[in-house]
């Protein structure tokens, strides 16, 4: 088969990676709403880019013991700020 | 006949090829359109992603890339973890009828020692120079908590150890330096209307309930104690009076525990969000466990304007059962609002935040009621070092309470 005959489908395939949901985006927006609902509530914003993976790891075992987040709630900020650190 | 069949095939074909090739050039000028169209798309949203990045609140958490979710760290997957948190405070106050007077406030190192996901061990010590007057301005270290605490399921936690009571909000959750919008204490925690911490076992945890989260403590401590005062009466004998001591009970002085707990309930709006929650404590406090002390907290606290705007309060009724006096309840309550100017694009501005309280205070005793009007500004360096400026108007009974004070406060948590 010639370049041209696999342009199409190659433009179609990249068209439905930009437009189609992907579950691992969904989740980290989820994540980053739940760290405004949750943490904001108390005091002030800490950047993801403040801490590693593990001492986020260990502040959100504090935290939601502290704060008295849900286990899925938590979960899912801490997938959130070990993305984005 | 075979190549005359052959010529007038190849002749026909000669007359189709060109609009097959026309039709394939069409072909590919529509694909390079659509490519065009969608390169022309993805600029504008990287653009837009671009404004919206500049338009970010300052303090508002950073946007990660669009992109594949990546691994966790090596050291993210190690069992166990130590780190060391907690925060500063250092300030100035300026008293009515006093000297001003720079203070170093707190140090407290917090220490998490995590092993897994279930298990942590956190400690928060407190250093502070003596500073009450008539005290020598030693350097004092108090553990303000230990505790040992273990998921036990997605919905319960245990708590054993020092801990942080979960009556009224202030105390467990708002008091660190750099998360208190204003360098005092509101009214009913200053008065040490209820007890701070105590030593004993806790469960807690919380739940989704649709949109809403409901959170729970209950508890069991030593409860609190009593303190003999002793005193020479006028005919030489020694008078021993026994007066309620909320803290410090590490050695129960009586049969009975003190139990409480708090539940609350979170809900957000859309634009704004509320929580409310009641909470109390009941405990006796003599030795002969004969008298009680009780003391019930609702708290309320609103977000909005993208967590811009905070409007908070909280009720304390205590009642202490005396062995002369009879019951003595001491009430109060406070509501505070503060709101951050990070929507006004000036410098310096946008990293400014205005807080006003009122407090009160309202006793059995004689000469203990106050009220409070603070009104303050916090500059924020970065979103975990601040300057703040307060005023305090006081209205008490009592000289002592009628004072106003300026309190100046540099606060940071690391």
């Amino acid at each position: 088969m010639s370049v041209k005959s696999w342009t199409l489908p190659a433009v179609l395939f990249l068209a439905l990676c930009i437009f189609c949901p992907n579950p691992a985006i969904a989740r980290e927006r989820d994540g980053a709403q739940l760290y405004q609902q949750n943490c904001s509530r108390c005091h002030s914003e800490r950047f993801a880019t403040e801490k590693t993976d593990a001492q986020w790891q260990t502040v959100m075992l504090h935290m939601r013991i502290r704060g008295q987040i849900p286990s899925k709630d938590a979960d899912a900020i801490l997938d959130y700020l070990q993305q984005s650190n | 006949m075979k190549k005359i069949a052959l010529f007038v095939g190849l002749f026909a074909f000669s007359f189709v090829l060109p609009s097959l090739a026309e039709n394939t050039d069409k072909k590919i000028q529509s694909l390079e359109k659509q490519i065009q169209d969608l390169q022309t798309l993805t600029q504008k949203f990287q653009q837009e992603l671009n404004a919206l990045k500049a338009e970010r609140v300052p303090g508002a958490p950073e946007i990660a890339p669009i992109g594949p979710a990546r691994a966790v760290s090596e050291e993210a997957r190690a069992k166990s973890h130590v780190l060391i948190t907690g925060y500063a405070d250092v300030g100035f106050r300026d008293r009515d009828g006093e000297d001003g007077t720079f203070r170093v406030g707190h140090f407290n190192p917090i220490f998490l020692y995590r092993y897994g996901d279930r298990l942590l061990a956190e400690a928060e010590l407190e250093v502070e120079l003596e500073r009450e007057e008539g005290e020598s301005g030693e350097t004092e270290v108090v553990l303000e908590y230990l505790t040992l605490d273990y998921v036990l399921h997605d919905y319960v936690t245990l708590i054993a150890g020092k801990f942080l009571l979960p009556v009224g909000v202030f105390n467990e959750k708002i008091h660190p330096g750099w998360i208190n919008k204003l360098p005092s204490k509101p009214l009913p925690y200053d008065e040490d209307l209820i007890p701070e911490t105590d030593i004993g076992i806790q469960l807690r945890g919380a739940v989704n309930a649709g949109e809403a989260v409901l959170s729970y403590a209950v508890f069991g401590t030593n409860g609190p104690t009593s303190e003999t005062e002793e005193e020479i009466g006028e005919d030489g004998v020694i008078i021993r009076e026994e007066e309620l001591e909320l803290e410090g009970n590490f050695k129960d002085n009586n049969r009975d525990k003190a139990f409480g707990g708090r539940g609350a309930i979170f809900y957000p709006f859309g634009t704004f969000s509320v929580e409310t929650g009641i909470s109390g404590l009941i405990g006796d406090w003599d030795d002969d466990d004969e008298l009680t002390y009780s003391a019930i907290v609702v708290d309320a606290e609103i977000h909005a304007l993208e967590n811009l705007l905070e409007l908070r309060g909280e009720g304390l009724i205590t009642n202490v059962e005396t062995p002369e006096e009879g019951d003595i309840d001491r009430n109060g309550a406070y509501v505070q609002a503060a709101y951050k100017l990070a929507a006004v694009d000036i410098p310096i501005v946008s990293q400014t935040e205005l807080v006003c309280r009122y407090g009160a205070i309202r006793s059995d005793e004689d000469g203990a009621d106050r009220d409070q009007f603070t009104v303050g500004g916090n500059y924020y360096f970065t979103n975990t070092f601040l300057f703040k400026i307060a005023y305090d108007f006081n209205d008490g009974d009592i000289k002592e309470n009628d004072a106003d004070v300026l309190n100046l406060q540099l606060a940071y948590g690391f």
